[in-house]
């Protein structure tokens, strides 16, 4: 257990240096868990799982492939999970074929203390009439999302003529 | 013979030896470098781009611009500043430092002790003149009342009663608005929940000491930068910038480092360590160091003398593109790029292919970062600017001679996925070089192309948000008369195929006109109500019959129109035609007596299923249907092009795989297509050209653009963007034919201009 006490500049540097070594140390042990000041296992990561759908189908099946031509605007929905309480910034980039970036879009929320429901952002990318379509931009696009500036999750989906 | 006085004879003499000493001098001696610059509103700077004001939860609907700008925590009455300069006097910097003052006009009373301020970067677009605790520009809402920001404060600072100035180190925002990021500027607000005291500083409008400043510590780029190919070398110049700032003491920009990387350009994370001098020939990322000075060279050739690196470094062989990135640095070795994590994506470049003939080279005249993905037409002002979007929020003004930005890219509220006309002051009704923009946020703005300030900003449906994917059309009051310009626009609203919109604004306001929105089902003049399908396309002005052309997409099938013919004066539909989808601008004859409209091809009804373009060619005065032409290609890109000034007509279009060329007298009593040519173009863009010129230029997902000759269809020669590892599919180009240049952006996320022809 850490216990906080009151210590000089050089000495605070090196107690920081000591307890990195410690915890680098124990996290070498599988069977040892890491623990916040108070003895209680410290907050899960913040994850994200993503659920493409044709924005104007009746119901979204998880799909993986997408035609361009009977797709008018996808979505890309982004589904939290032990986002910590407070304001958050989610970027989304979204790239094409090949690594080059297509559309890069930020949405701020926030989590309340106590909150338990579901968080899920939504973002549409324009299919029909743009270039993904008439350019032909086919083929395994990705999806990757960052929060507060740390890349969590990114997810692959196929368009198709 | 008159002889002067030799005492006065040796003053003169002195003075001139003094006067040649100093020149010497101020020639000799380097410019002084890592600059600062004071960002706060004065006689001198107007921060026209700037604003604040208060966010009051009290008041969620109140704006709040005044004198001064309020930080406040109480519960259920929190006060919040923001704030946004205008970096517009420092376009082509590498940030290093950026420390946001604000000045203490009322400060917190002794019994509120020490308070704990934070500063969040904003990260929704929002106006100074309509911003308020639950809204951010016009009736759109913020995602979170009381501003969207950063999860945790970029920096925080203390304020307590003896304060007289409250500072914030915003460094990695400001770098990050630099880096593609767009700049939504810095909420200031209070870290405790309710500690019932409050601070008041002075605001931008104050115009004083007091409001608010940012100081930026910089590394100009440098200016000037070309590249011209030789046999087996190439040949960079640059020139080294003058002072914009104030120098950091004992600091001179003494020269550059250069990386080159062969068929693509250097990508964003490889760039020298500020403080390190690399060694030459050695790589950083994906660039190889071919030249570093401290000796303010502004010249270096890359030949088989000057390069003696191994591979990929060495002399450059013909016939291979290769891109230079070059860094300005001073004498402490600090670089032109913001040096931050993502990598840095703005530091100027250029790429130059040798050739044994001088047929065989070629060079880009300016490279400029997009940051992301555009393949719109740039739109120009000939000679002068070119503009174009990107889908990161940002609009670009770059100086069509130098390839050097205007000023800082604006940011906007959503993605950019449409050419956004371009109006000179002469021509337009609001006197000032003015660009109409959509962008997915559902926003409409008028941007001055000289200053950057958004004249104004409109949410047309009022509620709510709905992508607009279509640019603006202008109608030009100096030609059409009446009171102002009118600008046109459709929704692209995909959750009905009936009820879309077309809208009219007053140009100078942004005001709706009189009839203005007409919403489907839509009357008509002739053929009762009719649906509105979404509007993908940038509606067309037919000076000549006084009509608006607007084309939509059809529910897949051709049961509703998809061709719109509307007065602009009475918004009056006085004619539609059923052609099925349309995703593409029609285009006038020169005269203006025909209409060529090209649909999309899918058929279906619900689902929608790819085909053929179908070319329509409609007289422009009666709306009769004159002819049609069924394409091979699969759905043609964009827009067809119609040449000539009298029939026959050349018509140029881009299918799936190739561009082609038709003709066509619509005049005759029954018109014939002729194909004239069809050149393979790998995934061709839309085509370009003009009357007059003997070719046609056309991008390509094969990295490059091509240059046809008119009349064969002959691809005469290819002028490379990007054909290495980051290739990037070449957007619709535009052609400046006062520089004689082509410009065109990519999915690399660069423009490029070439001169033409090629």
């Amino acid at each position: 257990m850490f216990r906080l006490t009151r210590l000089n500049s050089h000495s605070w540097k090196n107690s920081i240096l000591l307890c990195g070594v410690v915890l680098f140390a124990a996290l070498q042990f599988s069977g040892c868990q890491m623990t916040s000041a108070d003895g209680a296992p410290p907050p899960a990561p913040a994850t994200a799982t993503f659920l493409f759908c044709d924005k104007e189908a009746p119901s979204c099946d998880n799909e993986t492939s997408f035609s361009t031509t009977a797709t008018r605007d996808l979505e890309v929905k982004v589904s939290w999970q032990n986002v910590p309480v407070g304001n958050h910034v989610q970027t989304l980039e979204i790239l094409l074929p090949g690594g080059n970036l297509y559309q890069q879009t930020q949405m701020a929320f926030g989590v309340e203390q106590g909150s338990s429901e579901p968080l899920v952002a939504i973002q549409t990318l324009p299919v029909a009439g743009t270039w993904i379509q008439q350019r032909h931009m086919l083929g395994e696009w990705t999806a990757r999302v960052s929060l507060d500036g740390q890349v969590v999750a990114s997810q692959t989906v196929e368009l198709t003529p | 013979m008159y002889r002067g006085d030799p005492v006065d004879e040796i003053r003169r003499s002195f003075w001139r030896r003094w006067s040649a000493l100093v020149a010497m001098l101020l020639i000799a001696a380097p410019v002084i470098a890592r600059e600062t610059i004071v960002l706060q509103r004065s006689g001198t700077d107007p921060q026209a781009r700037g604003g604040d004001a208060t966010l009051s939860q009290s008041s969620p609907n109140s704006n709040s611009v005044g004198n001064t700008v309020v930080v406040a925590s109480a519960t259920g009455a929190n006060k919040r500043a923001i704030l946004e300069f205008d970096l517009s006097r420092i376009p082509n910097v590498g940030i290093k430092q950026a420390l946001l003052t604000l000045h203490v006009v009322t400060p917190p009373p002794v019994s509120a002790g020490t308070l704990t301020y934070g500063a969040f970067n904003v990260t929704s677009f929002w106006q100074p003149s309509t911003v308020t605790w639950n809204s951010r520009v016009a009736t759109t809402l913020w995602g979170t009342a009381g501003g969207d920001i950063a999860g945790t404060a970029t920096k925080t600072a203390t304020v307590k009663n003896s304060s007289t100035t409250v500072q914030f180190d915003i460094t990695p925002d400001v770098q990050n608005w630099y880096n593609g990021n767009p700049n939504y500027g810095t909420l200031v607000k209070d870290q405790a929940a309710n500690d019932q005291a409050s601070t008041t500083f002075g605001s931008k409008q104050a115009n004083s000491a007091k409001s608010p400043e940012l100081d930026v510590t910089f590394v100009q780029n440098v200016t000037g930068l070309t590249a011209t190919p030789g046999n087996g070398s190439v040949t960079v110049n640059w020139t080294i910038p003058g002072l914009i700032g104030t120098a950091v003491p004992g600091e001179t920009y003494t020269g550059v480092v250069i990386l080159r990387r062969t068929g693509s350009p250097v990508d964003k994370n490889s760039f020298p360590t500020d403080t390190v001098v690399p060694a030459l020939c050695s790589t950083l990322g994906t660039g190889t160091v071919v030249f570093v000075d401290a000796t303010s060279q502004t010249s270096f050739t890359d030949n088989a003398t000057n390069d003696t690196c191994a591979s990929p470094g060495g002399a450059p062989a013909n016939g291979t593109t290769y891109f230079y990135k070059v860094f300005l640095h001073d004498s402490s070795n600090y670089y032109s790029y913001q040096p931050i994590g993502s990598g840095s994506t703005y530091t100027q470049e250029i790429s130059a292919t040798p050739g044994a003939t001088a047929a065989a080279q070629q060079n880009t005249q300016w490279i400029a970062a997009t940051f992301a993905t555009d393949l719109a037409s740039p739109s120009l002002i000939p000679g002068s600017v070119a503009a174009m979007g990107s889908q990161t929020n940002l609009l670009f003004f770059i100086n069509a001679v130098t390839g050097m930005r205007q000023f800082v890219p604006i940011s906007l509220g959503g993605s950019i996925a449409s050419r956004s006309p371009l109006i000179d002051a002469t021509s337009s009704s609001t006197g000032q070089d003015i660009d109409y923009v959509t962008d997915q946020d559902g926003l409409i703005y008028a941007v001055n192309t000289d200053t950057g300030v958004i004249d104004w900003v409109v949410n047309p449906i009022g509620t709510g948000t709905l992508s607009l994917q279509g640019g603006p059309a202008v109608q030009l009051k100096s030609i059409a008369g009446g009171t102002n310009d009118q600008v046109f626009f459709g929704t692209r609203n995909t959750g009905t195929t009936t009820g879309n919109q077309i809208f009219g604004l007053n140009g100078n306001t942004g005001a709706n006109a009189s009839w203005s929105p007409l919403t489907g089902p839509i009357a008509t003049t002739n053929e009762g109500s009719q649906n509105l399908d979404i509007i993908n396309s940038t509606p067309l002005i037919d000076y000549v019959h006084n009509v608006v052309w607007i084309t939509s997409r059809s529910a897949c099938g051709t049961t509703q129109p998809s061709v719109w013919q509307v007065n602009p004066t009475t918004g009056a539909v006085e004619g539609i035609a059923n052609l099925g989808d349309i995703d593409a601008s029609p285009t006038l004859t020169f005269h203006s007596d025909f209409l060529f409209v090209a649909t999309v091809g899918d058929t279906g009804g619900g689902t929608c299923v790819a085909g053929n373009s179908i070319i329509s060619v409609i007289n422009a005065a009666t709306g009769s249907i004159v002819t049609s032409f069924t394409t091979s290609d699969g759905p043609i890109v964009s827009y067809p092009v119609v040449l000539g000034s009298a029939p026959p007509y050349t018509v140029i279009y881009s299918g799936a795989t190739a561009v082609h060329a038709l003709s066509i007298d619509p005049t005759r009593p029954t018109p014939a297509w002729v194909q004239v040519w069809n050149t393979t173009v790998a995934n061709p863009s839309a085509p370009i050209s003009s009357s007059g010129l003997q070719y046609v230029f056309v991008g390509s997902s094969d990295g490059t653009v091509h240059e046809l000759m008119l009349t064969t269809g002959a691809d005469i020669k290819d002028e490379v963007c990007n054909i290495g590892a980051t290739k990037g599919t070449v957007g619709d180009p535009s052609i400046d034919e006062v520089m004689s240049r082509i410009y065109v952006t990519t999915t690399d996320q660069r423009a490029y201009a070439f001169v033409f022809p090629f």
